[in-house]
């Protein structure tokens, strides 16, 4: 029986790998969009970097502090680059132009304002881009929220009962020097997101092994139309090894897909997919998660044709929601959640947990074994209805 | 009247199949929908929070994250576990992580330091969202410790303190912080709806016309062209009338994804009147290309793989699956070569810049000289099969 399942998986397997269309679908269109996206895509989607402009017309000993210490960390963390410019007209030309992302001035007598506990401002002229706007702002606020944390102290004891004498208020910007009664601990945490090279190839792989998968359910029913199935069955050859030889063949060409795109996408523009080992236990997961999935939906088609056009309906439409156009990442919540009914967001799950320090078999456990269970579900009810069709009708 | 004929019947012969339809119809809407839900949340950042306190001063700490009042959004995402929340931060799906451990307010009132912890990735983006969250602490610290102090001074109860501490924030005169906007276009139009619609309907447009290349080649083989023939009917009445098919169906999901966006999503398609010129025009461009693949293809399910292959790679090209802007330079002029890039251009420029029907016309030339082309060799290829007796 065993025999003759290769027999017939070969068969399938040589028919398809001489056959263009299959070539197309399986491996040049996934290879070639995920070259495309890569090339054309070049920037990170994490990667965050704008320009201020200051105007300083105080240049007062607490501009100084704003302008060196506070704006001066900005740009030690690697946010933004910050040009001093001499006028207001110019600071708003270079937000004009698109040369700065917001600008910030600080207005003449701001030190002395302060000093003496006067109302005054930080001033930011922002472009287009909101979140880089949201960052001077941000940056201004924490400078203006410490200088006010003492005039707020001393405010805070008067109204309480207390008086505004100097000692009060020399008490109070001793207290600034105690630790802030807020500890913050950053944590950095470790960066399981594939890069988009790796992206691309791994999201284009397993949205076209569907495409090399759903030959060996097609096959079964092209050999029914051609009336090639029923000769079969006549010959002393059990119905199992007919199903059994073209899963075979379609896991295969699933394999041969994904295989040639890991390593195409490794060799041509730099892919990482991680360990070896680990990539092929992921691939022939999702191969058979595809293979399972492929040999449901072929079976509730009457001819080769329907399958065809349900497997790509399927693929096309599981991808979208998978992840693949857009990693889950930046896709909103309730997508995310809907995704995880897909093959697609567990395997790429899986390859972006790959990128990871040092991963083992035990960080992709969960991916693998939802991957195995949507095959063997899928897969099982796809044989028994498989094999319903063998009956001759 | 006959190109009428056979253009209806080959319209029908398309729609009748659902997988067609499919194609037409719901694949487009699909990717705009994925495409808006996702782009159209744009400008907003992440921030996943796990709250293991839920006491007064933790939920004020969170909600003056969440609560930015300039363009850019917070969203936050709660989560249950700080496993979770590291999880969620390594992969990308928060571009920055807070974690306000159980006990914090009892802390502050007490006088002890109460912890948050800060979780980032190594990417420059988190550390844009950090300096909005350290503002929200660096306020709360604020008043914690004028409240304190106030407390040590003149003995008062926590709670007195803390209610002068938020009347004196209320009125002090401190330093402000005011924001201003120096640009005046009207950005606010595009929504993450209005530009995955644009490109949508010029990629599959032209997807969908050369995916049905297939279907001529299946006239040719089948003998319908062939028979049509031997009937009086000229050459010309027959490629008119496949044509006329092919432009049909790429009117009709043209005019289909127009429609739904806007009735479905408020998609703003701008200025109609210029909306409709590229729709037709773009409609002759596909149904061109769609015929030139069909007259050079040999058989069905040669043109079935190439159509589709040119269809992805020129939408590709042409910068409606990712937009022409991240191209590097030299990749935006060999766009140019594909009709996309300047069919997008038109949509662009309405956009962006306000342009109404006159000012796309030089990106319609080009469009209209596209179809020219395409049509005239596909009219010179098909002429010449009919001639030596290959259809």
């Amino acid at each position: 029986m065993l025999r003759t399942a290769l027999v017939i998986s070969g068969r399938i397997v040589r028919q398809r790998v001489r056959d263009r269309t299959a070539l197309i679908f399986a491996i040049l269109t996934p290879l070639g969009l995920a070259l495309a996206f890569s090339v054309l895509i070049p920037n990170d989607f994490s990667s965050f970097h704008t320009r201020f402009v200051v105007v300083d017309q105080d240049a007062g000993p607490l501009a100084r502090v704003f302008v060196d210490d506070v704006l001066g960390g900005v740009v030690a963390a690697g946010v933004a680059d910050v040009d001093t410019l001499g006028t207001e007209n110019a600071a708003t030309e270079a937000v004009r132009a698109g040369q700065a992302s917001a600008a910030i001035i600080i207005p003449a007598g701001f030190s002395a304002a302060i000093q003496t506990g006067a109302a005054t401002e930080l001033r930011i002229l922002g472009g287009e881009y909101a979140i880089s706007l949201e960052v001077a702002r941000s940056v201004a606020s924490r400078f203006a929220n410490d200088v006010g944390a003492v005039q707020l102290m001393v405010a805070t004891a008067f109204m309480t009962g207390g008086t505004t004498d100097p000692g009060t208020i020399q008490r109070a910007q001793a207290a600034m020097a105690d630790p802030s009664p807020i500890s913050i601990v950053t944590q950095a945490t470790e960066r399981l997101q594939a890069n988009l090279a790796t992206f691309y190839g791994a999201a284009m792989a397993i949205m076209f092994v569907f495409f090399a998968t759903q030959y060996g359910a097609l096959a079964i029913l092209a050999d029914r139309q051609a009336g090639t199935l029923p000769r079969l069955l006549a010959a002393p050859i059990a119905p199992g090894s007919i199903v059994m030889g073209a899963s075979l063949a379609g896991l295969v060409l699933g394999l041969i897909s994904m295989t040639v795109l890991v390593v195409a996408t490794t060799v041509l523009q730099g892919a990482s997919w991680g360990p070896p080992v680990l990539v092929a236990l992921l691939i022939v997961a999702a191969v058979i998660a595809a293979m399972g999935i492929s040999m449901v939906v072929s079976s509730l088609a009457r001819t080769a044709q329907q399958a065809g056009g349900l497997n790509a309906i399927v693929a096309f439409s599981m991808a979208a929601i998978g992840g693949v156009f857009v990693p889950l990442s930046q896709a909103p919540e309730t997508m995310v959640g809907l995704a995880q009914i897909t093959p697609h967001a567990w395997f790429l799950r899986g390859i972006d947990t790959l990128s990871g320090g040092s991963p083992g078999i035990a960080d992709i456990a969960p991916s693998l074994a939802v991957l195995l269970g949507m095959g063997i579900v899928t897969g099982a009810i796809g044989l028994a209805r498989a094999r319903r069709t063998l009956v001759p009708r | 009247m006959k190109i009428l004929v056979i253009a209806w019947t080959n319209l029908v012969r398309t729609l009748r199949d659902r997988l067609g339809l499919f194609f037409i119809v719901l694949m487009p809407m699909i990717i705009i929908i994925t495409l808006g839900i996702t782009y159209g949340g744009q400008g907003s950042v992440r921030v996943g929070v796990v709250d293991a306190d839920r006491g007064p001063f933790a939920v004020e700490l969170v909600d003056a994250i969440g609560d930015v009042t300039g363009d850019a959004q917070i969203e936050i995402r709660r989560l249950a576990t700080v496993d979770e929340l590291r999880d969620a931060v390594a992969r990308g799906h928060v571009q920055f992580g807070l974690s306000i451990a159980d006990g914090y307010d009892a802390a502050l009132r007490a006088g002890q330091p109460g912890d948050v912890e800060f979780m980032a990735p190594p990417t420059t983006a988190s550390s844009a969202v950090q300096a909005t969250a350290e503002r929200a602490v660096a306020t709360q610290a604020a008043l914690i410790r004028a409240t304190r102090f106030a407390t040590a001074t003149n003995g008062i109860s926590f709670d007195a303190a803390l209610a002068a501490a938020r009347t004196a924030r209320a009125g002090a005169a401190g330093v402000s912080v005011t924001v201003a906007s120096v640009v005046t276009s009207a950005t606010s139009r595009t929504s993450g709806f209005s530009i995955g619609a644009q490109s949508q309907l010029v990629l599959f447009m032209f997807l969908t016309s050369l995916v049905g290349a297939a279907e001529l080649v299946l006239s040719r083989q089948l003998g319908i062209s062939r028979r049509m023939l031997a009937t009086p009917t000229g050459p010309w009445t027959i490629i008119a009338g496949e044509g006329l098919g092919r432009v049909g169906l790429a009117v009709f999901q043209g005019g289909f994804i127009v429609l739904a966006s806007w009735l479905l999503f408020q998609v703003d398609w701008v200025d109609l009147g210029a909306t409709v010129a590229i729709v037709a025009i773009f409609s002759f461009v596909g149904a061109g290309a769609a015929m030139l693949v069909g007259t050079i293809a040999s058989n069905p399910s040669q043109a079935g793989a190439l159509g589709p292959a040119l269809g992805l790679v020129f939408g590709l090209l042409g910068g409606t699956m990712v937009p022409i802007e991240v191209f590097p330079e030299a990749m935006r002029t060999i766009a140019h070569v594909t009709p996309h890039a300047w069919a997008m251009d038109a949509f662009r420029a309405m956009l962006f810049d306000d342009a109404t029907l006159a000012d796309i016309v030089p990106q319609l030339g080009v469009l209209v000289l596209f179809a020219i082309g395409l049509v005239t060799l596909a009219v010179l290829r098909f002429r010449q099969l009919l001639r030596t007796g290959a259809i």
